[in-house]
């Protein structure tokens, strides 16, 4: 256990810091050579819900030489009781002070989660900056979509792991074995020596970014001859016989994801212009539905749950999801285990795969057009038509579902006022579709479009917070209706998430010197402090304005140009013209090869069963 | 015979648990045991479970009491065997046992008997200060208590909930009080709430305490039962 009664008894939710939970992996550490930390550095019930953790966990743990452990980031109230006590961050499983580890591994999920990493690093007792650790100190690792463009954290960790973590994270556990058994041959710079030699790592400390004498950003290039020029991801080519672990650990507190996860496929080809997950997780690699259905029983067995979701970027995609459904249903309806689908298409298969197996309408649907007109649905690449959804939603209605939710962004590229006000006309009209129109309750979600590296977006100016508000008001007034509720997101958070995303090297300063100020928790609203960022972009000299609502030209270097999805950047520009003349491009998982490039720069190819 | 009776001890971590948690976890527990549980009808269907009356988040206990209704006959060494198998580390199984009973375990286990161990040395000293704690507290005709909840500011009337005075028990290192409360229809007292006093207002020494409930019975009109009289 974490920490003491006195401790525990006087924070909220306890049970965040007690481990000890169903399926943790307990071994001697003193028996293995490795002692690996993973950790998600956002509250425990948002980072129990990583599948990715859940199966580098379980990689690590069937290694002998290896021990894998993980911390969270402590909520606020804990933080205080900690540093009154002078506590430091150790693991659930053993409470080993994190300083004491190996290795720290980090889950970069999110942009706004990054001062909380900051945070768990100075609780774990861990020297923040990446240079003045010494050889006892841990190996800092960052890895997860945010390490596309990791350059803003540069001065706070040691490597990055560019792609999908199955493979490389046998290779980093052996290479650290490796080391030690050596006697720490070389020290850290011997350790970095070495894995940097492994294809997918990034080893910032060997990388130097340069600047233009007006501060543009020129080149990030490797001083040392392993380190690659460009540092392609790592992929898994076969995901039907990858890994995948059955005996996930099954929390206490009720968790964000609190159910099996049983993913049936990785990536996505839709090709939506925004979208970072569609571009950096091809191409799709399926599982085989007999695979799906024996690692679900297993996971039935072993955990006890009584949800099962079908998790995928869209997972109404999947080839076989039809005959899957059948079968997961008639195999687990004795066992009164349910299932989900937590991404559904704009369309009536969709419909009828919600009715087949949500026999409780408690959830509501959601629907993402993401754009009010075609028009704009045509520039961000999302084949979705009016009719589509007006077929859908019609659908749901007539089938029993009283509330629905759909989900839109504002600040999408080329959008006029026109786009923005079409949002609340779609609205209205989906209301219209209810026969009990009283009783109907929807929700219009509209965040704010931030442009993300490795899209085709990437060249895009952000829109300004004083615009986000503009069209956000134009929107709310447009929306007065006491049947829809509108949600909007916070454009400070919105801004400060586009300067990350897109950042350099530049921000590691001004995010310490947040962080010194206090900012935790950005990314919950109750806990964001956006004066306190105000003031350390100025105390550091940073504008934020430059990372976000300026255009980047199509033939400047990016900050993170030296990193590869394996998509090539031509491709990037081409789909940004396209979209600029709203014209489709076709789902390569179906239909024609759009030339991305990923298949052929990575050996690997799409995996649909369906074909 | 379609219902077991259980007895658990919610020991270690599983402490800092709150009932909702619990509930969740031993019905994860029971699935993973494949046992014959019954389940209700309907759209959304749940296992029949009953609990005994909640406890408080960070208390420990060594009697959790739960029925469960099963589909079929289930030998009770199996049930206990299979279950305790599935059991996350701080929850063991002490007894389960077949009853034919419809009694409402939330309702009629009515009395909670609690151990704190008070966290201070039994030195005589501390010895002698705990010891005329309780005199002074069993001398008073009342003990207000003042509660304050989101809802409001209540005055609670301690000695009400108490069915007896306190006593001590000198365990092997420290104090412990213990004492029985009465639950009733309009309301219950914490033991956390009963301790504040003591400390507070009545000198009772005291450093980390950790709390215990030790058992819980039924007061009726005929008698006081435990859990598997009734």
């Amino acid at each position: 256990m974490l920490f003491r009664d006195t401790v525990l008894s006087s924070v909220a939710k306890p049970a965040r810091y007690t481990g000890g939970e169903w399926n943790m992996a307990r071994k001697d550490p003193d028996s293995v050579q490795v002692r690996f930390a993973l950790v998600l550095p956002d509250v425990y019930e948002v980072g129990m819900s990583n599948l990715g953790l859940k199966i580098l966990y379980s990689i690590l743990n069937d290694r002998q030489d290896t021990y894998a452990e993980r911390a969270y980031c402590p909520w606020p109230d804990m933080e205080s009781t900690m540093r009154m006590g002078k506590e430091l961050l150790g693991s659930l499983e053993t409470d080993t002070p994190l300083k004491d580890f190996d290795a720290v591994g980090f889950s970069l999920q999110y942009e706004m989660t990054y001062s909380n990493i900051l945070t768990v690093l100075d609780l774990g007792g861990i020297p923040l900056s990446s240079k003045t650790r010494t050889d006892s100190d841990p190996l800092v690792i960052g890895g997860g979509p945010c390490a596309y463009n990791p350059e803003p954290l540069t001065d706070f960790f040691d490597c990055f792991v560019i792609g999908e973590g199955e493979e490389i994270i046998g290779e980093i556990a052996a290479t650290v074995a490796e080391w030690k058994r050596n006697g720490r041959k070389d020290g850290r710079a011997g350790l970095l020596d070495s894995l940097v030699k492994l294809a997918g790592i990034y080893v910032p400390s060997l990388y130097e970014a340069e600047y233009a004498e007006d501060g543009s950003f020129i080149a990030t290039i490797p001083k040392c001859i392993d380190g690659p020029a460009v540092i392609s991801k790592r992929v898994v080519a076969d995901l039907d016989n990858a890994y995948f672990p059955v005996r996930p650990i099954v929390p206490y507190l009720e968790t964000v994801h609190d159910r099996i996860m049983l993913e049936l496929f990785r990536g996505c080809s839709r090709g939506c212009r925004f979208c970072q997950a569609g571009v950096v997780y091809r191409p799709v690699r399926e599982r085989k539905p007999e695979t799906l259905l024996r690692l679900a029983q297993e996971l039935a067995d072993n955990t006890g749950y009584d949800e099962i979701s079908l998790v995928s970027l869209s997972s109404a995609d999947y080839s076989c999801l039809p005959e899957l459904a059948t079968t997961l249903l008639s195999s687990f309806e004795s066992k009164q285990v349910s299932l989900s689908v937590p991404s559904l298409r704009v369309d009536s298969f969709s419909i009828e795969l919600a009715n087949q197996i949500q026999k409780v309408r408690r959830s509501g649907l959601t629907f993402a057009p993401e754009a009010g007109t075609q028009r704009l649905r045509d520039v961000i690449n999302k084949g979705v038509s009016e009719a589509d959804l007006f077929e859908a939603a019609g659908a749901a209605m007539r089938s029993g579902w009283s509330g629905m939710k759909l989900y839109f962004m504002i600040g999408l590229p080329t959008e006029t006022d026109e786009d923005v006000l079409a949002i609340a006309e779609l609205a209205r009209r989906v209301l219209t579709l209810s026969q009990n129109s009283g009783r109907t309750k929807l929700t219009v979600s509209v965040s704010t479009f931030v442009p993300k590296p490795h899209t085709p977006f990437q060249w895009f100016s952000q829109i300004s917070i004083e615009e986000m508000e503009r069209r956000q008001r134009l929107l709310r007034a447009a929306l007065k209706d006491r049947r829809i509720s509108f949600n909007w997101h916070d454009p400070q958070i919105s801004r400060l998430e586009g300067v990350f995303a897109r950042g350099d090297r530049r921000l590691g300063k001004t995010l310490l010197a947040a962080w010194q100020k206090g900012v935790r928790f950005d990314g919950w609203s109750e806990y964001f402090r956006p004066e306190i960022w105000t003031e350390a972009f100025l105390a550091t000299g940073v504008d934020p304005d430059n990372y976000t609502v300026r255009e980047r030209d199509l033939t400047e270097n990016l900050p993170w140009s030296h990193l590869s999805s394996g998509v090539d950047s031509a491709w990037l520009a081409s789909e940004w013209k396209r979209s600029q003349a709203q014209i489709l491009t076709e789902d390569c998982r179906r239909g024609e090869c759009s030339g991305c490039g990923v298949c052929q720069s990575l050996g690997v190819s799409v995996v649909d069963w369906g074909n | 015979m379609l219902k077991i009776r259980m007895a658990l001890k919610k020991t270690e971590a599983m402490k800092y648990v709150g009932h909702l948690d619990f509930v969740r976890a031993i019905e994860r527990a029971l699935r993973r045991a494949k046992l014959p549980v019954a389940y209700s009808v309907g759209f959304n269907p749940h296992m029949k479970l009953s609990f005994g009356p909640a406890l408080g988040v960070g208390v420990a206990s060594d009697a959790e009491y739960i029925d469960v209704d099963m589909i079929s006959m289930v030998d009770e060494n199996d049930f206990r065997q299979k279950l305790s198998e599935q059991l996350p580390a701080g929850l063991i199984l002490v007894k389960a046992q077949g009853v034919n009973s419809t009694a409402s375990l939330a309702a009629e286990l009515n009395l909670a008997g609690y151990c704190v161990e008070i966290g201070a040395e039994p030195s005589p000293g501390n010895l002698a200060a705990a010891a005329k704690t309780l005199e002074l507290f069993s001398k008073a005709e009342t003990i207000s208590y003042v509660r304050s909840t989101p809802k409001g500011v209540k005055t609670v009337e301690l000695k009400s909930f108490l069915v007896d005075d306190p006593s001590i028990i000198t365990g092997s290192g420290c104090i412990n009080i213990l004492f029985w409360l009465r639950m009733k229809a309009t309301g219950a007292a914490k033991p956390q709430e009963l301790m504040k006093v003591l400390v507070e207002q009545y000198g009772c020494p005291a450093g980390n305490m950790s709390y215990r409930r030790v058992e819980l019975r039924a007061e009726t009109a005929t008698g006081i039962r435990d859990a598997f009289e009734i």
